[in-house]
């Protein structure tokens, strides 16, 4: 089964550095959707079937946890796996976030640290890496 | 203070940026003209602005590192690489400095124009970056 | 068999009774690659991150250096029938020897492993899994017949 994604953060830079961890992790990946804040992400998760979203918090128009409260808040979204992927340093505000059902990952990371969270939170097994565009030295 | 905000871009570099930077003696300037600036403003329990400035030379380095592609590197990019580098320096940075309970909230990364970039920051960390200088000022409102 | 591993060396295999070891990880990283279906492995054992600093030692010996010696493990186990996308990686070493951290002026264990990673990230490889840094020293081991990776570090054994 390949798994649709979708990735919410402001930055570019860091929406393809996820794109590509979990292209490259061994995971299934069927589409992936990129959206700049929550606003974008509640209408692309209205129009598409997503298995996993990858959330940043601080972002403009609408932040990383009002998009997690509305997706906890409605029927058809409120058991989507979610993994935070977020700056945030203040232990209060991660005890808040992990209350609300989602696994924490903390900028800057290692690509194995977001791979490991995204197979725990899935539940899929370890695969192979499917990648292979791109140039190579080996 | 300094201290929080040398280990914030230490970390920074050598996690995302794949990069080995080093502490830089005072003396010896960033050239301004050859640089590129971006700050990311901050509120909590004090309110102000970070401003991280690196040697253009070094940003299609770190962009191209970051991203693991050297290809598809147009400014756009650029400025998303130096943008989220701040943005990342500033999130860990403040709670470190602040107390690991403080809640901030930070602002999109703006570019800075050289004339912008106000005096007596309230800590400097200076940083050797493979060849390249990147400085990281924390000003305080 | 048992196939030593010594500095700036690798060794391939490709039989289930070989066991490829390598002793004495200080600040030099310990790499192996293992093909589970092909039953392809190899280790190597690196001591420099760049081989820009000495491009005539780099010719000479590319496996001193990560930039250089990670392309030849990679190609090597091709060559032996491995595939890039079951190859499972694991790292040991990068250590700093010093006493205290803080004097390691030159810190070639981290920078070994800030190179490597950058390497394998350009080149769409995560890590399985690795034991680096802190200020002791590794011996690492790979058994052909099943991929486990095995650290020895004060002579206590653990799987990595």
């Amino acid at each position: 089964m390949s798994l649709n994604v979708l990735i919410v953060d402001d930055s570019a830079a860091m929406r393809s550095i996820i794109q590509k961890t979990l292209q490259i992790s061994g995971l299934e990946i069927g589409n992936v959707y990129q959206a700049k804040n929550g606003e974008e992400a509640l209408e692309m998760l209205e129009e598409n079937w997503v298995d996993l979203a990858l959330v940043d918090i601080n972002m403009p128009v609408m932040d990383g946890e009002t998009l997690i409260n509305r997706i906890r808040e409605n029927p058809d979204l409120s058991e989507l796996p979610i993994v935070v992927v977020s700056t945030e340093s203040s232990e209060a505000r991660i005890i808040q976030l992990r209350a609300k059902d989602v696994e924490f990952i903390h900028k800057p990371f290692a690509p194995e640290i977001l791979r490991e969270a995204v197979f725990q939170i899935t539940g899929v097994e370890h695969g192979t890496s499917t990648l292979s565009s791109g140039n190579f030295d080996f | 203070m300094e201290q929080a905000l040398y280990q914030a871009a230490i970390l920074t570099f050598e996690e995302l940026g794949f990069m080995f930077p080093v502490e830089r003696l005072p003396e010896n300037d960033i050239e301004t003209d050859d640089s590129v600036r971006v700050s990311v403003k901050f509120n909590g329990k004090f309110s102000g602005q970070m401003v991280l400035q690196i040697d253009n030379a070094i940003l299609p380095i770190l962009a191209s590192n970051m991203l693991g592609d050297d290809e598809h590197l147009g400014d756009e990019i650029l400025f998303d690489v130096i943008g989220e580098l701040a943005n990342v320096i500033c999130g860990n940075a403040l709670p470190a400095i602040a107390g690991k309970q403080e809640i901030f909230h930070l602002e999109a990364p703006q570019l800075l124009e050289k004339s912008n970039l106000t005096k007596n920051p309230a800590a400097i960390a200076r940083l050797d970056v493979e060849e390249s200088k990147a400085d990281v000022l924390l000003y305080i409102n | 068999m048992k196939q030593v591993i010594g500095i700036a060396d690798m060794k391939i295999s490709t039989k289930a009774d070989d066991v490829l070891i390598t002793y004495a990880l200080g600040s030099c990283l310990g790499i192996t690659v293992y093909d589970p279906v092909a039953r392809v492995g190899g280790l190597i054992h690196i001591m420099l991150p760049v081989s820009t600093v000495n491009p005539a030692k780099a010719a000479a010996n590319p496996l001193m250096f990560v930039d250089t010696g990670v392309p030849e493990l990679f190609k090597a186990c091709y060559k032996a029938g491995a595939k890039k996308e079951r190859m499972v990686l694991k790292v040991a070493g990068g250590a700093s020897l010093q006493k205290n951290e803080d004097t390691d002026q030159f810190q070639i264990g981290k920078r070994n492993f800030i190179m490597l990673r950058k390497l394998l990230w350009k080149n769409n490889v995560l890590i399985k899994s690795f034991d680096v840094g802190e200020n002791f020293s590794r011996t690492m081991s790979l058994d052909m017949a099943t991929g486990e990776v095995v650290l020895k570090i004060n002579n206590k054994e653990t799987i990595l």
